[in-house]
């Protein structure tokens, strides 16, 4: 019985430090995101089902978690970036780049105009609105080039 | 009579005035329209010119001590100062760790509407971090003011703005569009200066869709009221290797293989090729090179096909009292004067440094520094980042000179202006030899520099060469060392100006699924070409390509060197094999993997060295691949596809 027990208590004990060590993991890389860093396969999946979203032709998936300056994402190759779902777009009178981003009103947070560059960036609400009002705009606003700015590697003094 | 000698008198004093005004060695008369106390004056008022070389290198402390310095090697400045040409009205951005702004050598200069910080979000760009003087050096090298104390900048009545913009902790990120001349402080940039990278041991992802650097530069030209701006960048110092780097703190250095020949050990190959950091790519960035005191490239300066110029960045030790001790040979000798962080418990020059490892001069307390840096206000710095502010300071001279430069016409004069040096360097220290594409590579005896499909060892390195519009350029200096009075010349008696919009074209279908052979030459195809407008840079955009099967299509590019011929028969190697991707360490955190590439991704290199070519034709692409460590498990025989774009010289 004691031999029994003890068996029991063992077993639980090592299901216990897999749990620890898995969460550990997992808390881990939800705590210690570096840009430019990846994230292994078994990382990744240890972070469950994630939504995604698409610039062009490439998929990010979001991770729970940010800081100050935005939330992180990965690339399709597992690499840690961060994106705060601002839209820039260039290439085309400021005018008609404002007039074009008014359709996306309800989900855009802020607008800066940007004269000197020609350029306009508008901040939405989540990056998945982001993501998709830039794809759309890159195919109705002609001549327009639609930039979703994401972060993977911070520059270094040389 | 009187009055005759009256007229006798003034043409006299005028002739007097005007010769005092020459410069230098200079036979011509010029005359000099600024006033003040140091009109028509070089830097020789300066207490600490005699350690600058790069502005004076005959007149320098350092030409007495040949194994460290030649006497010749400078940016030719001091006749465009005598001139009395110091960049007055032309507004130059420093972006960087942030800039003091109350230096006593600097500050004469700043523009308190041209600063930020960009980690306090206030317009005092003052560094918090003692060791933070790295901003602070690369202004002085630019703007340091000519007044009797410690050095002069090239451009040293230039109006001069800073941002903290690199090094900001607690997930602070800059706005990069702020700063690239979005901002209120920012907006009137004429010219910026960066001297930062990023630095990459895998290759990364072309991706202008996520890139906010690449969406702002692309907009330069709308600066200046549509003239434009231009950024010079740093080339990196990654020649040899790569520090990896965590928090701050080194971590390993990601090498590149040694190639081997007759019992020594030769370093062939730029380990890092500054396009990986994929907005040197962009026209606007005017990417600079660094070269010693010797005129010899920087031991430690990046070399590849986007470099435009070179400018003066000294070697990687400097030792001895002032930077005299040791040879460039064994990568010492003097490095670039400059403003430090005031005081001596911060900055580069400051108590407690070891004379191990700096000059005397930067030691706090210690006799030459107390005789001569008593405040450990000026220190000494090297690197491609001290390179580019040499740079910056001659495209400030030009703009003084003639403000109505586009940012084509800069690069333009630079690159015409551009002195070659070192013009044998490709057959020096065995770098004309063939190298053997094996797994530990070897070089051959051959020079030849034909690439023949199949061979099995092909040279890497083409030093200098000639292009078919008569353009000499090299991966290691690009079109030459910056020349000021050369380019201020230029600029004074430029009329003809270069459209300013920049068109980005799309890129063209180039080869389709072409093999790659590890270990050998194979040449991957031929595209053609239409157009006969002279080119600037042309591009080439690789991805593996797509299998039918789920069999894995990886290239791995650390192996894989890019070699393209222009149908003019001009040869530029666009990467070259046994790159940093390529290598591995026994270290744990080396995730190096040869560099693989997919199918969904873009590796995107670009070349200057057909600059001004009629491009119509067939060019030829050839993949000079060595054989990659099995270790990183390279797909066998894999397939590129290429793209292609040519982007016109105006």
């Amino acid at each position: 019985m004691i031999k029994g027990l003890n068996i029991v208590y063992k077993t639980l004990i090592v299901i216990a430090a897999l749990i620890g060590l898995g969460l550990s993991g997992l808390t881990y890389a939800q705590s210690n995101y570096e840009l430019g860093t990846t994230l292994t396969p078994a990382q990744i999946s240890a972070l469950g089902p994630l939504k995604s979203f698409t610039v062009g032709t490439t998929t990010f998936r979001i991770l729970a978690a940010g800081n100050r300056s935005g939330t992180y994402v990965i690339n399709d190759q597992g690499k840690i970036g961060i994106c705060n779902g601002e839209v820039l777009i260039s290439g085309v009178p400021t005018d008609q780049a404002k007039r074009a981003l008014s359709a996306y009103q309800a989900s855009i947070v802020s607008t800066t105009v940007y004269d000197s560059l020609k350029m306009v960036s508008a901040k939405f609400s989540n990056l998945q609105e982001a993501a998709n009002a830039r794809n759309e705009l890159a195919t109705t606003l002609v001549g327009a080039t639609l930039t979703m700015p994401i972060t993977f590697n911070l520059p270094k003094v040389n | 009579m009187k009055k005759t000698v009256l007229f006798s008198l003034i043409i006299l004093a005028l002739i007097t005035q005007l010769t005092s005004c020459s410069g230098g060695s200079d036979s011509t008369t010029i005359s000099c329209t600024e006033t003040g106390p140091y009109a028509c004056q070089t830097g020789a008022t300066e207490p600490l010119y005699t350690y600058q070389w790069a502005l004076n290198a005959a007149q320098s402390y350092f030409a007495g001590y040949p194994p460290v310095a030649d006497g010749t090697t400078d940016l030719n400045v001091e006749a465009v100062h005598a001139q009395g040409i110091k960049g007055q009205g032309v507004n130059v951005m420093v972006l960087d760790d942030g800039l003091e702004i109350n230096h006593i050598d600097l500050k004469a200069n700043i523009n308190p509407a041209m600063t930020w910080n960009f980690q306090t979000n206030t317009s005092d760009s003052t560094p918090s971090g003692l060791n933070e003087a790295h901003g602070t050096n690369v202004a002085g090298m630019i703007a340091a003011a000519q007044n009797g104390i410690g050095v002069m900048g090239i451009a040293p009545r230039v109006t001069l703005g800073g941002a903290k913009f690199i090094g900001l902790t607690n997930g602070a990120i800059a706005n990069v569009v702020e700063a690239y001349g979005g901002a209120l402080w920012s907006k009137n940039t004429d010219v910026f200066n960066a001297s930062y990278s990023k630095s990459y041991i895998v290759p990364i992802d072309y991706s202008p869709t996520s890139s906010v650097e690449i969406a702002a530069v692309q907009s330069f030209p709308n600066l200046r009221n549509g003239k434009g701006a231009v950024m010079v960048k740093s080339a990196a110092n990654d020649y040899v290797d790569i520090e990896v780097k965590e928090n701050g703190s080194f971590i390993y250095a990601a090498t590149c293989p040694q190639f081997e020949y007759r019992g020594a050990s030769y370093s062939l190959v730029s380990c890092a090729n500054p396009s990986s950091d994929t907005v040197r790519l962009e026209l606007p960035m005017i990417v600079t090179a660094a070269a010693n005191a010797k005129g010899y490239k920087s031991s430690y300066s990046s070399a590849g096909s986007v470099v435009w110029i070179t400018g003066l960045g000294g070697e990687l030790g400097s030792l001895g009292n002032y930077g005299e001790a040791g040879s460039a040979e064994k990568n010492r000798g003097p490095q670039i004067y400059s403003t430090d962080l005031m005081g001596c418990d911060r900055g580069y020059s400051k108590y407690g440094e070891s004379p191990d490892d700096a000059a005397q001069f930067l030691i706090g307390g210690s006799p030459i520094n107390q005789e001569k840096n008593s405040n450990c206000d000026f220190s000494q710095m090297n690197g491609t980042s001290s390179s580019a502010p040499t740079v910056t300071g001659v495209v400030a001279l030009m703009l003084s000179a003639n403000p109505n430069l586009g940012w084509r016409d800069i690069r333009d004069i630079l690159r015409r202006t551009a002195r070659q040096m070192n013009p044998d360097y490709g057959n020096q220290n065995y770098r004309n030899h063939q190298v053997n594409l094996t797994l530990n590579p070897t070089l051959s005896d051959s020079t030849s520099t034909v690439l023949t499909d199949g061979a099995t060892a092909a040279r890497i390195d083409y030093g200098w060469q000639t292009n078919g519009a008569g353009n000499k350029y090299s991966n290691w200096y690009g079109f030459g060392l910056a020349d000021a009075k050369a380019a201020v010349n230029m600029a004074k008696a430029y009329t003809v100006y270069k459209p300013t919009q920049l068109i980005v074209p799309i890129f063209d279908a180039g080869i389709k699924d072409s093999q790659v052979k590890y270990g050998e030459v194979k040449e991957l195809g031929k595209f053609s070409v239409t157009s006969e407008k002279a080119m600037d840079m042309i591009q080439l955009g690789f991805q593996a390509s797509k299998k039918a099967t789920d069999e894995a299509n990886n290239v791995c590019m650390g192996s894989v060197g890019i070699f393209l011929k222009s149908p003019q028969g001009s040869v530029s190697v666009l990467s070259t094999p046994y790159n940093v991707f390529y290598d591995k360490t026994s270290h744990a955190k080396d995730t190096r993997n040869g560099g693989k590439i997919g199918p969904d991704s873009i590796y995107v290199l670009g070349s200057y060295a057909f600059y001004g070519e009629n491009p119509k034709g067939d060019w030829t692409v050839y993949a000079v691949s060595g054989t990659p460590l099995p270790t990183s498990e390279c797909a066998a025989n894999p397939r590129l596809t290429m793209d292609y774009r040519i982007y016109n010289a105006e």
